[in-house]
This record gives C-alpha cells, sequence and structure tokens, in this order.
C-alpha cells in the first residue's frame, strides 16, 4: 500500500507514469491476452500464464508464464479448479515480481475450467497484498456448456469478487444474442475476445490519454477499490449527425446490461467517450445528460478523449458497478447493529444534534451493514411489472421455452453440529461454516 | 434452619458446561466460596438454550451439586447470560448546568445520567447492563465525580449491553422452572471481567477474552471501567465442527483431537506428525495428519481473535488495551492460544484465573469457573450495597412501616 501512495512512483517518464499489468489466465484468458498485446498500448505489460504447455506455445505476442511444472508436468488442469490453484499456489514466490511495482493489474480469463477458476482468486489476492488495483474481466460458461461448469464458475466468480477489487464478467451466453445464426464457433469467440480488449482498452484510454476530459488513476482507484464490485460493461457506437442520441440509445440497448445488472441500480459508473476530432464538449455534454436520465444518485466518472482515426464516429464506453452490499446479505441480519442507528434523543442543546448528523453522514459513507433501500425507480419500476406481466404472444412463446427442470441444490458445505441453529452471519459471511472452506485453503 | 448464613449463587448456562457456584461474604467483605456444581450441557447452542427440558435437568444437577458442597439450599440465583444476539455500545447523554452559580449538583448529574439512558431500542430488545463512563465538564474529560465543580455542560457515556428480550427470557424460564428466583441477570463477558481482573488491569487497559463452548465474549477495561463489551458467537464448539469435517472424524472424536492435539498456532511446526486414532468402522485406525489439524484450528481461532480486533478498532478501544489480554474460559486451555493472543493484539498475554476471591485453590485458578465466580462475585457486591443501604435507612424505614402499620 504504501507503494501506491508515494507520488513519487508516479513520475517515472512511462506515459502517465502507472505501470499496468494485463495478465491472461488459463487457455481463454491467454488468447485474449495474445490479441490484446497486438494492439498498441504503450506501457502496458502483457503475460500469458497457463499450466499448458501446447497452449502457451501458440502465444506469440504476450510475455509467457508457465505455472504448475511440478505437478501437472506442462498439462492442462482438466477442469479442476483446485489443481489450478494448486499450480499457481506453488509457483506464488516466482510470480511475485511480476506485481511488484505494478499500479493497476488486470486479469483476463474465463471461468468454469481448471486454471481461470482456480488460479485467478490466488493471483488477484496476491495482487492486491502488493497494493495494486485489481480488476478482473471473466467470461462465463455457455449455457450449452452443462451446469457443472456455470456453478464452478459462479463460485469462482463470488472468489474473485472478494479477492479482487472490481470483477467485470462478460456472460458468453449474452454474446449468443448479439452474434447472428451463422457466425461460426472461432468468429463468435473472435467477438467475445474483442469486447474483452474493447473494455481493456477502454480503461487504458481513460487513464492513460490525455483529452478533453482527464480521468485519472486515482479517479479510477476511488471507485473501484475495495469495493468487490460486480461490474459489466458495454460499448456502443454511433455516428452521423444524431450521433449522441442514438450512441446513448444502443447502449442502453446491450445485452450487457439487462436482467441483474439493471443501469438504474448501478452504484458508480465509469464512462469513457472517444471521438474523432469534431467531438465537441456540448456533445460530451448532450451524451452525458441523456445517460444520467437512466440511472440513479450514483457517483459517475467521465472521460472523453478524440482520436483523428474515428473520424465521424463516437464511440461510448461503460463500466457499471454494483457494489458488494447486496441486499439479500443485509436481510440475513437476524439483529442490525444497534450503533448504526440508534442515536441518543436530542434534548437540549445543539451540541447533540450535531454530533447525531456527523453520526448520519458517517453511515451513508461507511460501508455500513445496514443498507438503505435502493434508489426510487418506482415509475420505471411498474412500468417494467406491467410490460413482464402481459407479455406478448412472441414473449409467451420464448418463455415457454426457456422452462426446463431445475437441479436440485446440494449443500456442499455441512453446517454440521449447527444445522438446526440459526447461523450466524457476521459481515455477510456465516462463520458456522468452517473458516478454511470459506477462505478456500487447501488440505491436501 | 439455613439463616444464619446469607449466601448467594452464580450460575452459568454455558454452551459446555453448566456452573453453580455458592459463596458468602467472607472476611474483609470478600466473597468465599463455599460450593461448587457442575454438568455438562446438553441443551445449549452458541450460548443461547435450544432444549428447555434438557437445561432444566442439567441446571438441577448443578444446582443439586452445588448445594451438597455448600451444604446450603439456593432460593435465588445471579443469571449469566450470553449469545449472539447480546450487544454493547456507548450512548452519550448531556445536560446543560442551570443553575445561576454553573455550580453542579446531584441534579445535574442524576439529569445528565437520565439523558444517557435514553436510548432508543427495538421494542423487543431489554437493557442487561448500563456502566457509567467518566463524566466531561464542559469538554473537560476524565472527571469521576462532578459534583462541586464548576461548568455550563457537562456529559457522560453509557455503554449499554442489551439482548433480545425473548431469548434472554429463555433461560430465565429454564430456572423459574426450578422453582428458583432470578436475583437479577448479568452478561457472561462482564461477569469474567469481574472475576479475573485485578484493580492494577482494570486501570492499565486489559482486554478479557472469555472463550467458551459456544461463545467469545470480549470486554475492555480502562480507567477502572468497562468500556466495551460484546459477544462473537463463535467457540470451542466451531472448532470441533471443523475439525470433524474437515478431517472427516466424529464429532466426539474431533473434541478429542482439539484436546489432545490441537494449537492455535499454525499447522507448520508439525508438518510431517501424524495422530493415530482408532476407528470402528474400519479397523486399521485412522491416521489424521497433525499439520492439517493445526491449520484448520489456527485459522478458525485466529478469525475469531480477528473479528474481536476488527470490533474493537470500530468501537475506538483497540488501542486501550494496553496492558494485556487475559484468556479465560475452556478456551484458555487451547495450546499456543496465549501466543496467538499476543500476535494479534500485540499485548502480552496471560490466563485468567479468579482473583480477590476466597475458595480452593484448584477451583480458582481454572478458567473455567471464571464466569461463574464472576457471577457469585456480582451477587456478594450486590448484597454489600443492600446491606449498605439497609443501615442507612433502617432507622427511616421502620418510623415509615411502623406508621403504615398503624393506620
Amino acid at each position: 500500500m504504501s507503494k501506491t501512495t508515494n507520488p513519487a512512483n508516479h513520475l517515472t517518464p512511462n506515459a502517465g507514469g502507472l505501470s499496468v499489468k494485463v495478465m491472461g489466465v488459463g487457455d481463454a484468458g491467454c488468447r485474449a491476452v495474445d490479441l490484446l498485446a497486438g494492439e498498441a498500448l504503450p506501457g502496458v505489460e502483457f503475460l500469458a500464464l497457463n499450466s499448458d504447455l501446447r497452449g502457451l506455445q501458440e502465444i506469440g505476442n504476450a510475455r509467457r508464464v508457465e505455472v504448475g511444472r511440478d505437478f501437472l508436468r506442462g498439462l492442462s488442469a482438466g477442469g479442476d479448479p483446485d489443481l489450478g490453484r494448486a499450480s499457481v499456489e506453488a509457483d506464488q514466490d516466482r510470480l511475485a515480481p511480476f506485481f511488484a511495482d505494478t499500479d493497476l493489474v488486470m486479469l483476463i480469463g474465463g471461468l468454469g475450467g481448471g486454471i481461470g477458476s482456480g488460479a485467478m482468486p490466488v493471483l488477484a489476492r496476491q495482487a492486491r497484498e502488493v497494493g495494486a488495483l485489481v480488476l478482473s474481466f471473466v467470461s462465463l460458461p455457455f449455457d450449452l456448456e452443462g451446469q457443472q461448469r456455470s456453478q464452478r464458475a459462479d463460485l469462482a466468480r463470488n472468489q474473485l469478487l472478494v479477492a479482487s477489487d472490481a470483477v467485470i464478467s462478460l456472460p458468453n451466453q449474452t454474446f449468443l444474442e448479439i452474434v447472428d445464426e451463422k457466425t461460426r464457433l472461432p468468429e463468435t469467440f473472435e467477438i467475445i475476445n474483442r469486447a474483452v480488449l474493447q473494455g481493456v482498452r477502454g480503461i487504458w484510454q481513460m487513464i492513460e490519454k490525455a483529452g478533453l476530459i482527464n480521468v485519472s488513476f486515482q479517479d479510477l482507484r476511488s471507485v473501484v477499490q475495495s469495493k468487490h464490485a460486480r461490474s459489466s460493461f458495454a460499448v456502443a457506437e454511433a455516428e452521423g449527425e444524431n450521433r449522441a442520441r442514438e450512441v446513448v440509445e444502443s447502449l442502453l440497448a446491450h445485452p450487457l446490461l439487462t436482467g441483474e445488472n439493471q443501469l438504474e441500480e448501478a452504484d458508480a459508473l465509469l464512462v469513457n467517450i472517444v471521438g474523432g476530432d469534431s467531438l465537441s464538449i456540448s456533445e460530451v455534454d448532450r451524451i452525458m445528460e441523456r445517460l444520467r436520465r437512466h440511472v440513479g444518485e450514483v457517483r459517475i466518472v467521465v472521460g472523453a478523449s478524440t482520436n483523428p482515426a474515428m473520424e465521424d464516429k463516437v464511440e461510448l464506453t461503460l463500466i457499471a458497478s454494483w457494489h458488494r452490499k447486496a441486499r439479500s446479505v443485509s436481510l440475513q441480519i437476524d439483529a442490525p447493529r444497534m450503533e448504526e442507528f440508534t442515536f441518543p434523543v436530542p434534548i437540549e442543546g445543539s451540541e447533540i444534534e450535531t454530533s447525531f448528523f456527523k453520526r448520519a453522514n458517517e453511515i451513508t459513507t461507511s460501508t455500513s451493514r445496514y443498507v438503505a433501500p435502493p434508489p426510487d425507480s418506482e415509475d420505471r419500476r411498474t412500468d417494467r411489472f406491467f410490460a413482464q406481466s402481459q407479455p406478448s404472444l412472441n414473449q409467451q412463446r420464448r418463455i415457454k421455452k426457456q422452462l426446463k427442470q431445475g437441479m436440485l441444490k446440494l449443500d456442499a458445505v455441512s453446517r454440521g453440529r449447527f444445522e438446526k441453529s440459526a447461523p450466524t452471519i457476521h459481515n455477510g459471511e456465516d462463520l458456522d461454516v468452517p473458516t478454511f472452506v470459506r477462505r478456500g485453503v487447501a488440505l491436501n | 434452619m439455613f439463616a444464619n448464613r446469607e449466601i448467594v449463587t452464580g450460575l452459568d448456562i454455558g454452551t459446555s458446561q453448566i456452573t453453580a457456584i455458592i459463596a458468602e461474604v467472607g472476611a474483609s467483605n470478600l466473597p468465599h466460596l463455599l460450593g461448587i456444581g457442575q454438568a455438562k450441557s446438553r441443551g445449549v447452542r452458541k450460548g443461547e438454550v435450544v432444549d428447555s427440558d434438557l437445561t432444566t435437568e442439567d441446571v438441577r444437577l448443578a444446582l443439586t451439586e452445588a448445594e451438597q458442597m455448600a451444604d446450603e439450599e439456593i432460593r435465588s440465583v445471579y443469571l449469566g447470560v450470553s449469545g449472539g444476539h447480546v450487544r454493547g455500545f456507548i450512548n452519550t447523554g448531556t445536560h446543560p448546568v442551570v443553575s445561576s452559580d454553573r455550580d453542579i449538583t446531584e441534579d445535574d448529574v442524576r439529569d445528565v445520567v437520565r439523558n444517557a439512558k435514553a436510548v432508543n431500542l427495538p421494542n423487543d430488545h431489554h437493557v442487561i447492563h448500563v456502566v457509567r463512563q467518566h463524566f466531561s465538564v464542559d469538554g473537560q474529560t476524565g472527571i469521576q465525580n462532578p459534583i462541586g465543580l464548576l461548568g455550563a455542560k457537562i456529559d457522560v457515556d453509557l455503554h449499554v449491553v442489551h439482548g433480545q428480550a425473548n431469548r434472554l427470557q429463555n433461560s430465565i424460564r429454564v430456572v423459574k422452572n426450578l422453582r428458583v428466583d432470578v436475583e437479577d441477570v448479568v452478561f457472561t463477558g462482564l461477569a469474567s471481567v469481574l472475576a479475573v481482573l485485578n484493580s492494577q488491569q482494570k486501570e492499565l487497559g486489559t482486554l478479557v477474552l472469555d472463550f467458551g463452548g459456544g461463545t467469545l465474549e470480549y470486554a475492555v477495561c480502562c480507567h477502572g471501567l468497562v468500556k466495551h463489551s460484546g459477544v462473537l458467537p463463535v467457540g470451542g464448539d466451531h472448532i470441533s465442527n471443523d475439525l470433524a469435517y474437515g478431517l472427516k472424524v466424529p464429532l466426539g472424536r474431533a473434541e478429542q483431537l482439539k484436546i489432545n492435539h490441537g494449537s492455535a498456532l499454525g499447522g507448520d511446526h508439525f508438518r510431517g506428525q501424524t495422530v493415530k486414532v482408532p476407528d470402528r468402522i474400519t479397523l486399521p485406525d485412522k491416521t489424521i495428519n497433525r499439520e492439517h489439524l493445526g491449520r484448520i484450528m489456527s485459522l478458525r481461532v485466529s478469525e475469531a481473535l480477528k473479528l474481536v480486533e476488527a470490533e474493537l478498532l470500530e468501537a475506538g478501544c483497540l488501542d486501550l488495551v494496553r496492558s494485556g489480554v487475559v484468556v479465560t474460559g475452556g478456551g484458555a486451555r487451547i495450546r499456543d492460544i496465549l501466543g496467538l493472543a499476543e500476535h494479534v493484539f500485540g499485548v502480552p498475554a496471560s490466563v485468567g484465573g479468579a482473583t480477590n476471591v476466597n475458595g480452593p485453590k484448584s477451583v480458582l485458578e481454572q478458567p473455567e469457573f471464571a464466569v461463574g465466580i464472576g457471577l457469585a462475585k456480582f451477587g456478594v457486591f450486590e448484597l454489600l450495597k443492600q446491606r449498605d443501604r439497609q443501615t442507612h435507612q433502617r432507622g427511616f424505614r421502620r418510623t415509615l412501616k411502623h406508621l403504615l402499620k398503624i393506620g
């Protein structure tokens, strides 16, 4: 931590003075990072980490890092996250120099497999321990890859949420809505990798390039650090006269901003606007004005820059975060902590009044366990409710198709002796579950 | 028959054992232990009664044993309460001094305390204790007795311990079932402070950790006052449960492994060591890796201590813990727990036995009895307070009673 607070670190001649590392983990991550490394992003170091030597040999642009040689002997982890985790834990000393003196680490990987699911949380933790800001870009498996794989991915994503500052997830399934029927498999993956590329490039542009409106690394840090946010991102592009309006509309229609990721419930937004030389500040203002209508009272960080290569086009990149104060967690707490909302009854004198307000302010900014009701968007919700309750004929058909047999959820971790007592929820963790299980400590 | 001695009884309904301690006021007004009874507790989980019938049975056993040893009959007890619902927090009261000469009177002190007692709790919560902290007069802190000082405004902090009324009632009900009265309920975290700390430790800033079977009570004492206290519903049961789950052994076996081979400090120095446990199902003995045992256990214990540390940090009490940590309760028997506590809190740690109590040494030194002894001590102090009051009021009250009888 002390490293990053030291201003001298930001004074190195390297663009912006930041040291950014992009690390692809596992097969999917390596391929994405290989594609990224082909781009010109000065000041960014690309690493491809895998246990599979054959997969690693295909990587041409990024620096290759092999892990787990001792017991995987250059083979893949075969979809076993435990092996994936063990392979990086064994090589932790060797990996430490990669994270040393790094300000921002972006981990890229696919969840659901062995290395991606197992290794990414370990790497994220390791990078955060040396003071880097860790953003993880993960792709979640297609539905067709089976329940087991998607459950494994969910588990890994939850671990990653705890381990890294923000997790930006790209469910592969949503890309099926973007690509058309005829798109072939390699092209589909290519599109997914391009999406990751856009995200990484968007963040990099935001913090590295001087533009109309600058976003510094500190802005990014303040938005994401230690928030353990679930994030998603969307990119939209438009050109022509009405580009300001069109770009926002196509962004809002983006499939990644649907389902659990409702834009109006987001806690923080990072917006980057890149346009040709013709991009004016009033246009940026119009875009933001339109976007603001669709979000609640949230923190928005805006960056805008120009790039002559864009000509008449304008590109809008948006990263929305939902902080990890999930409502479900706050509901599980049986008795809310008293300090947080019991105040002395104001009697005489103004002194007590001020302390009351000071206290109240602290609550809204602290990571309190008492969660205020979500920002009001009643009209919108009613609209949505009516839209859902009266599905058109077409929608009805689709809903019918989606009905499928659910899977019986088997509780993997038994609570043993505490089976019949109320769970002990502390900061969103069930303390009755063995610590070593919650921490993911392997007993080999 | 029994009237020649005035006795008090402390009853601690713990998760792993129930302890009843009978004491009387002994030499130089110190409690003198007369009888000790204990029974294995079967109906308590995480410090709260979950099976009322079983617990009633167990409490009866413990009380009878103590009665036999002391040769006294227990009519009422001071009952220890705990559980995850019990919480402590600081509430502040303030009061402007209205008299023209700015002289602080007894009325002012009573008003400021009353203001501080106006706490806003949910309906179903009951205040167990209110511990008054030092006064501050016009911003000058640390005043023990403000009466007679001059000032415009006095403030006082109260440390309020409260819990859910229904859950508190459960254990009271158990005692009432046995036709025994409950004089008062006492938070076990404060009872252990009373038992194990000497006045010097209370003055310098000490953290008392009562590591019980189902709960971990903590209390910080500084400047002679309890500054903060609370409960973490994690205890020895959790360790056993973790071991049973992680080492795949029955709970009873896990309990034994914890006692005989456990350690609160990592598994590294056990690397390569194994323990054989007899197993009736698979005939060859089952081999347990001590490294795993140590690791599972140390993760759990250090997590619990770190949660306490975080809690104290949040309450702003961590820097008050300067003189040391005193570990008591059954958890004090965990090997290396003192080392771990020293590591987490950065101050010397020791095992707490009862102080300033007369009685058999073998009982006083055992950390398991600290809460029971603390409860009995609380009772003795209450008794002394009552006597004090009586001697002051006797004259007046007699007259009053006499008058009323006539009227």
